[in-house]
């Protein structure tokens, strides 16, 4: 009965409206009441609630109207291109590189910046296909060198003591 | 003023300022060379370097980020037919064209003239309207800037493209992540989780790198074994421009600018769109409109004129009034901030030798446009073609930097990673992350003009609907909600029927 609805707007609205309950079950715990509303504050509904309650509201409305006019259209929008529809994408090198730049920040406090940009450099190169060393090795060490110049030399940018161990 | 103008014009002639402008139109041309690679994301990567700038340095290395980007991504549209930014999608339809009959080297030329000129005409009527619109800004009170954001807001939810439904979800997570922190009205903590980074909210900055440097970052590796560069440049560029051909550009280069001013001084409507109408208008109204689409010289620039004239027009809104009309003048706008300046009604009335300076750096900034522009056509050609595989490193490396070296805090480098994730979700499900980040960025400042207007008319609501500017504004803003749901509900028909 549901196979011609489109399910990346049925997953957006559901996400967007998960959210807004989350939003609005957190807000009790998240925002400390207000013991005493001083003059004309004292009108503003909702208090200081009223902007969070606002925007959540509109988050939560509008995502279940996208599901609704997904639903309400059947024969929704079928044929996505194909290159959509088929959901094609390397989720795994877009986690790797989520993770590098994790392992990057970590790197960066234990080992140094010089270092572990270095490292990250030469991962990153390797993973998305560099396969000639010379080539990683000198522009790795260009992009580090130009970076720590550019940023740290220069422009004074105030990397702590822990960051440059160098 | 023309005493303030003057004192602008030897702020904005000291050789460091025009240094700065000279690195940042080749550092922006560079990243808008590069497909993939956008003017947002070499403003929001480069931002933080002009945090530790005086202001008469780093606030012109912007705007030459700014101008350069944007004619940067007429040179693969021209030579390889891929736009190295939204905004020379129109540039393709005659510059590809051009570039296969042998005339890369005129179409690119005509690109970077009208890019140029465009942009001087656009930002000559921004020096001039400068002054009377502030005086008009100041005669909004707090209740008529509430209401104004708000149109703002609705307008680039509804009007942008995409479903009108998610600009406005895309708007409401902006401007709830913009309550996380301390209130406006009574300092008391929101949805902090007892962290004590979260008290200030966060960061526009990273935020902004996550949001369009990481996150492009992100969907360039999620998708590079879709995407390759093909074709290849030919070596011999063809002839240049001759005095006729010049003369030839004039007229859609008047229209171009014409067109991208206006678009610009409205939030949303941004560079692709004043390029689309500005390649349409041309296409109906030109004196060579046969041609069109096969390989005219006014099908380059027209559009290019456009779309760098927006720069100019959409400064208008940000400095008279502080509302931001894009993520690239969003940025700007952090950075003005952030150098102590406060874009709005008051701007010129504090600041009025700054403000002409940096107006007249704008002015001379296209001039500069030319002249590195000419020079660097050759080596960018060349840069349009370095693999992917090499660039995304190296920009994973520097949103990192551009993330950390705001506040120094890894706590900000958590928030670009976690906003590079959020804005890949975003945009690949179709939702418009300018508008999230505008309304971020605008949404203390809403809050606290709702609550000062509540406190100037004693809590009373109805200056909401009593003062005139405050009243109007009110009722675009139903009529766009009401607008875009109904043209949200259209598409959805349409699409239904183009599918059937």
């Amino acid at each position: 009965m549901f196979e011609h609805i489109n399910r990346n707007e049925i997953i957006a609205g559901v996400g967007f409206v998960i959210f807004a309950i989350l939003g609005f079950i957190l807000m009790p715990s998240q925002i400390p009441p207000l013991t005493k509303a001083w003059g004309v504050m004292q009108n503003l509904p909702g208090g200081h609630k009223l902007f969070p309650i606002i925007s959540l509201a509109l988050i939560g409305i509008c995502g279940l109207l996208l599901i609704l006019m997904e639903f309400a259209h059947k024969k929704s929008v079928t044929k996505l291109k194909e290159s959509e529809s088929k959901d094609e994408g390397d989720f795994k090198a877009f986690w790797v590189t989520v993770a590098a730049w994790g392992f990057y920040a970590v790197g960066v406090q234990r080992i140094g910046y010089l270092v572990s940009t270095f490292a990250l450099l030469l991962f990153l190169f390797r993973y998305y296909g560099i396969t000639e060393w010379k080539k990683m090795i000198i522009v790795g060490l260009l992009i580090v060198f130009f970076v720590y110049l550019i940023f740290v030399r220069l422009m004074k940018l105030p990397f702590s003591s822990q960051v440059i161990l160098f | 003023m023309f005493e303030q103008i003057i004192t602008g014009f030897l702020i904005a002639f000291s050789p460091l300022t025009i240094g700065m402008l000279i690195l940042g139109v080749a550092l922006g041309g560079m990243f808008g060379a590069l497909p993939g690679l956008t003017a947002t994301m070499a403003m929001a990567i480069l931002v933080p370097f002009t945090f530790f700038l005086p202001t008469m340095i780093g606030i012109p290395f912007l705007l030459g980020i700014y101008k350069g980007g944007i004619w940067g991504g007429s040179i693969p549209a021209i030579l390889i037919n891929v736009p190295g930014t939204g905004a020379s999608v129109a540039t393709l339809y005659d510059g590809y064209p051009l570039s296969k009959q042998g005339f890369a080297k005129k179409a690119l030329l005509v690109a970077l003239i009208a890019s140029a000129a465009g942009e001087f005409l656009a930002d000559i009527f921004v020096l001039f309207v400068m002054e009377p619109l502030s005086r008009v800004a100041l005669m909004f009170g707090a209740a008529d800037f509430f209401s104004l954001i708000l149109a703002s807001l609705i307008v680039m939810s509804t009007v942008s493209r995409g479903n009108p439904i998610k600009g406005l979800i895309s708007m409401g997570f902006g401007l709830f992540l913009a309550t996380i922190g301390t209130d406006p009205a009574f300092g008391l903590r929101r949805f902090t989780f007892g962290s004590l980074y979260l008290t200030g909210g966060f960061s526009f900055v990273p935020l902004v790198i996550g949001l369009f440097a990481f996150s492009e970052v992100l969907a360039a590796v999620f998708n590079r074994k879709k995407d390759s560069l093909s074709g290849s440049i030919a070596k011999d560029k063809g002839p240049g421009l001759t005095g006729k051909e010049v003369k030839r550009i004039i007229p859609p280069i008047l229209r171009g600018t014409v067109v991208g001013t206006i678009t610009g001084m409205i939030p949303a409507l941004a560079q692709p769109i004043a390029a689309f109408l500005a390649y349409s208008i041309e296409k109906r109204t030109g004196k060579n409109r046969k041609m069109m689409g096969k390989g005219a010289i006014e099908g380059v620039a027209a559009p290019e004129a456009a779309n760098n004239a927006v720069n100019g027009g959409a400064l208008v809104p940000l400095l008279t009034f502080g509302i931001p009309g894009d993520i690239v003048t969003a940025i700007l706008l952090g950075a003005f901030v952030v150098q102590g300046l406060r874009p709005g009604p008051r701007l010129m009335v504090d600041n009025p030798e700054i403000m002409y300076a940096i107006l007249t750096t704008l002015v001379v900034g296209n001039f500069v446009l030319l002249f590195v522009g000419r020079l660097l056509i050759e080596p960018f050609s060349q840069i349009v073609m370095i693999p992917r595989n090499i660039l995304l490193p190296i920009l994973v490396v520097m949103c990192f930097v551009g993330a950390y070296a705001i506040n120094n805090s890894y706590f900000d480098v958590f928030t670009g990673l976690i906003f590079g994730v959020i804005g890949f979700l975003m945009k690949r499900y179709g939702f418009n992350t300018p508008t999230m980040a505008i309304a971020f960025l605008l949404g203390f400042k809403l809050e606290t003009y709702l609550v000062q207007a509540l406190a100037i008319s004693k809590g009373d609501w109805s200056t909401f609907v009593t003062r005139p500017i405050s009243v109007t504004l009110l009722v675009l803003v139903v009529v766009m909600l009401f607008y875009g749901v109904y043209n949200g509900l259209q598409r959805k028909r349409e699409q239904i029927s183009d599918n059937e």
